[in-house]
């Protein structure tokens, strides 16, 4: 539901409903030609053969799709059945072969469903013997005497109140019903809705658009202005990286083109795929600059350390060095963001696809560009200071790892028992990590969406809306007194129980109403008919819109219960008061059953999605990545040893989610698999090195003392290269963003420190060579 | 009516009697079984007027005149609207013929009316009409969205004696909704009617056709 309020010293009055009108009217218009401009646009047809194609499906779809399908791609059957001319028919039909007719039925779909507001809610009231139910107001008779009288038509019938004005007569709202449609083709919608809104304004009447779609699909749309700048940025860190880690031009350009031809083939890909740009998705131009960057300063860090002189050579031996290495990286990374496709979620499955295809292509760039571009040049390679005084020279990260290996080969039991205890302290952070998904968390304070919703909140009953379905299992009646007391009595309790309820409605209300109104207007009445065959008929006399509450055989009822944005958790448990409000014996003894629906029971489902799905790409990417190290390393110990850190640096992550009060949502639950896949990377490197230097010396310290001078220095600017890419994100717009960059950035670097850390720590302990 | 997504069907019957005076008609209608047996409705033509609407409910004893402000509303639970039933006016439309056309045995006359009211659900009607007896056959209803959303057809047209001619079949679909009605006439016949029945203050009274 969109929630379109307009709000001005009196709500009722002429220049608000024209106001009203106005919107409505537009927003008609926009839904009628909608259809037919996206599938001209999509289709590559003229604007009459869209039209030709939508009046082809709606004259035929009751046929069946195999029906529709068969006409529709047959150019003869358009020409000879529809009378659609040559030329025309065989466009449409290979247009709508190209496309699918799937997707056809998905563009040909209304973006409306349903528009309520003043101009058409009924009305309803006795007069005598007369039972009349006609509109609060004729839309076509706006005049001063028309909106007194439908001032005392609103207060006449709380029904109205908090729904339709607010109750200091200031606000009106309008709420539109979207029918499920292809969520990008919705986001343009009402972004085209709000465009329009702003372009034309009325002195003196404020606008505020809300609603669960306006929010999500603002989430979506308002992140692309992030992009503009967040990419520009995380480029010019990278550059500064690579910069200071190489000194030198090349070291800084053949990584960075790296980095930018796999962001540009990954963008085509989404677009290719057809993947839209949502609020997590945003970030896979800054995760792959990142990503890539590993990449590129592992092959460079080895190619400069060759003893080679030629670019061919030291190229080769890079390769043979890192090569391995960084596949392998590689690999568990696109697994770390691959295990996302499991979710439920469709934006999170989308961001795991994409990004592990986005990681695949920097792979790819990685290890046969960078060469390429090596070899390309004609001058000779050039010969860089970090490689000579690497070891014993004085610059800081040389010092830092000369001091780990040290503290690392003297008291590995420390190492490990300390890490143990920042395990154990994570653990207890975890405890009081809160799940939520309130989509409200994704905008900074005093944004326009944020001001909308919390005014439409406060003045109104709530834009979040929850509904409980009440259907007969047998397709009788539902209407029974049992039933219809219990749910009076549910409209009382849950109002009384929960100030974020704002308001029920349910068919008693219209029920009440109409047994007044038959009653000469006494408040007396103002209850339920007295009996199921009362009930019954006075919804045979109720000639207005009622389908909301309550099906025209009578068999399905519906409560609406609106409810003030807050906590998901709040929510959760509204929803559940509800349904065990209709508890079993209920059920059984009405033969009905209770489901709850509507927008806000999908948000709930998604949210209890995040947890189901947290776990099980955890898992997941957790079981393929040992899976991996076990085949690199053909070796028990040192599979268990690789994934140590990974398990330190995720239980950090929670740790210090529970401990800042970061909450888990769709955003903050992919951290830990994306961390997992791009963890791991630190410990393939080192192992991977210091079995080379085992084999060569056979002696567990040197290796370790050799690893950390190869691969070492690597690792560190590998570490500072990702986190640093990832705490650009800190600087998007969007609070949920901050948090989402601020946390990988953070596991990482723990994940990397623990590492280099960690494992020389274990390898000492666990004394036992590699097996070659 | 039944429900076409997921096939269930509910079934209603029901005795209709009309009579016509000077041009004018009057209806009744009754349901003579299922929980709404009893229920009857009184419709009164009045000149350049809209028509006048009883219902008569069991329950609560009196017959109440009913106003709706749209004749597009749907009668009772069902698909037909009241407009569909008989309750349309010529003055309410702007017309236009279109090409006459053969729709089976049927030779017909095709027009095309829009309606005059500017809050109409509708934004036009396609009108196929039988020449030989002017009963539509086939309505289609286009949605302001310039889209098909419901439409009529009615069949086997049977003349029940003095130039009366009436449809045995007449099916209602709503495209939006995807919800079908049928009326099927199980039997017609011209008689003489006690006209008393035609009163709002009798309506609960037992008929002989019933």
């Amino acid at each position: 539901m969109i929630f379109i309020g307009v709000e001005s010293e009196n709500a009722y009055s002429k220049e608000t409903l024209e106001y009203i009108k106005w919107i409505k009217e537009m927003v008609e218009r926009l839904n009628w030609s909608f259809p037919a401009e996206n599938i001209s646009r999509e289709l590559g047809l003229t604007g009459d053969e869209s039209v030709k194609l939508i009046e082809l499906v709606n004259q035929n779809e009751v046929r069946g799709k195999d029906e529709l399908k068969s006409l529709l791609e047959n150019p003869d059957r358009l020409n000879s059945e529809a009378f659609v001319e040559n030329n025309a028919a065989k466009k449409i039909s290979n247009a709508v072969k190209k496309v699918s007719l799937e997707r056809v039925l998905e563009l040909y779909k209304l973006p409306v469903n349903d528009i309520k507001s003043v101009l058409n809610i009924d009305y309803v009231r006795g007069e005598g013997d007369r039972f009349v139910v006609e509109k609060l107001i004729d839309p076509d008779k706006i005049d001063d005497n028309s909106v007194a009288d439908m001032r005392g038509r609103v207060k006449s019938w709380n029904l109205y109140d908090k729904i339709l004005f607010s109750s200091d007569d200031t606000l009106t709202v309008m709420s539109i019903e979207m029918n499920s449609i292809d969520i990008n083709l919705r986001q343009k919608f009402n972004i085209e809705i709000e465009k329009r809104i702003k372009e034309n304004p009325r002195s003196g009447l404020n606008v505020y658009i809300a609603g669960e779609p306006v929010v999500s699909d603002r989430v979506s749309s308002s992140t692309r202005s992030d992009l503009g700048w967040l990419l520009p940025f995380v480029l010019i860190v990278m550059v500064l990286i690579l910069t200071a880690v190489f000194r030198h031009y090349e070291g800084v350009l053949f990584p960075m083109m790296g980095i930018i031809i796999s962001i540009i083939w990954t963008m085509g890909t989404m677009v290719v795929l057809n993947i839209p740009m949502s609020m997590v998705s945003i970030t896979v131009p800054t995760v792959l600059a990142a990503v890539a960057s590993a990449y590129g300063i592992h092959f460079m860090t080895h190619y400069y350390m060759s003893r080679e002189n030629s670019r061919y050579e030291s190229s080769m031996e890079s390769m043979k060095v890192s090569g391995l290495a960084i596949i392998m990286a590689a690999l568990t990374t696109v697994v770390g963001f691959g295990s996302l496709a499991t979710s439920d979620m469709t934006h999170i499955k989308n961001y795991g696809i994409i990004t592990a295809i986005g990681v695949f292509y920097s792979l790819v760039v990685s290890i046969v560009f960078i060469p390429v571009f090596l070899m390309l040049r004609k001058s000779t390679k050039p010969h860089l200071k970090f490689v000579d005084k690497e070891y014993d020279s004085s610059d800081f990260s040389s010092r830092f790892l000369k001091f780990l290996r040290r503290y690392t080969g003297n008291r590995p039991g420390t190492v490990l028992a300390v890490s143990l205890l920042i395990v154990c302290l994570s653990i207890y952070g975890i405890k009081s990590i809160e799940l939520s998904m309130n989509s409200m968390d994704f905008f900074q304070e005093g944004s326009d969406i944020k001001i909308a919703e919390n005014h439409l909140n406060n003045k109104l009953a709530g834009t979040q809306i929850l509904d409980i379905n009440i259907e007969s299992i047998d397709g009788t009646e539902v209407i029974t007194p049992a039933v219809l007391e219990k749910i009076e009595n549910f409209q009382k309790d849950i109002t009384s129980k929960f100030s974020d309820v704002g308001k029920t409605i349910s068919v008693n209300d219209y029920l009440k109403k109409m047994n007044m109104e038959m009653n000469g207007g006494k408040s007396e009445y103002n209850r339920l008919p007295d009996n199921a065959a009362m009930t019954r008929e006075y919804m045979l006399l109720y000639s207005g819109d009622i389908d909301g509450v309550i099906t025209r055989n009578l068999d399905k009822l519906r409560i609406h219960i609106s409810i003030k944005r807050g906590k998901i958790s709040d929510q959760m448990i509204i929803r559940e008061y509800a349904l065990t409000y209709f508890d079993e014996a209920f059920r059984s003894d009405n033969k009905v059953k209770v489901e709850s629906s509507g927008f806000m029971d999908l948000i709930m489902e998604a949210n209890s999605l995040i947890v189901e799905g947290q776990v099980s790409s955890l898992l997941l990417s957790l079981a393929v990545v040992a899976v991996l190290m076990a085949l690199i390393f053909k070796s028990f110990s040192l599979t268990l040893i690789s994934m140590i850190p990974l398990v330190v640096g995720i239980a950090m992550n929670f740790g210090v989610m529970g401990l800042l009060g970061i909450p888990l949502n769709a955003v903050t639950s992919v951290v830990a698999s994306i961390s997992i896949g791009m963890g791991i990377d630190y410990s393939i490197h080192f192992i991977n090195q210091y079995r080379v230097s085992y084999a060569e010396s056979d002696d567990i310290d040197t290796a370790v003392a050799r690893t950390y001078e190869g691969t070492g220095r690597a690792i560190l600017s590998n570490v500072v290269s990702v986190t640093a890419g990832f705490l650009v994100l800190m600087f998007s717009k969007f609070p949920i963003i901050q948090q989402f960059g601020g946390l990988i950035a953070f596991t990482v670097a723990s994940t990397g420190f623990a590492a280099i850390i960690i494992i020389p720590a274990a390898l000492k302990i666990s004394g036992r060579p590699p097996k070659q | 009516m039944k429900n076409m997504v997921n096939g269930s069907t509910e079934s209603r019957k029901a005795v209709v009697m009309t009579v016509t005076k000077g041009g004018l008609t009057q209806a009744l209608i009754r349901f003579t079984d299922s929980s709404y047996s009893g229920t009857t409705m009184l419709t009164v033509e009045r000149p350049g007027k809209d028509n006048l609407q009883y219902l008569y409910l069991p329950s609560v004893g009196s017959p109440r005149q009913i106003e709706g402000s749209d004749r597009e509303n749907n009668f009772v639970d069902t698909d037909f609207s009241n407009e569909d039933l008989g309750g349309s006016r010529i003055a309410d439309y702007n017309y236009k013929r279109l090409a006459d056309q053969k729709t089976g045995a049927y030779d017909c006359y095709v027009i095309e009316r829009f309606p005059k009211n500017s809050s109409s659900k509708y934004s036009r009607h396609v009108v196929v009409i039988d020449k030989a007896t002017m009963i539509p056959l086939n309505i289609q209803f286009y949605g302001r969205s310039g889209r098909v959303v419901k439409t009529m057809r009615a069949g086997q047209i049977r003349n029940i004696g003095n130039s009366i001619n009436i449809p045995m079949y007449l099916e209602v679909v709503d495209i939006e909704k995807k919800r079908q009605t049928t009326l099927s006439v199980a039997a017609a016949e011209e008689k003489a009617l006690n006209q008393g029945y035609f009163n709002r203050n009798r309506m609960s009274a037992k008929w002989a056709e019933q």
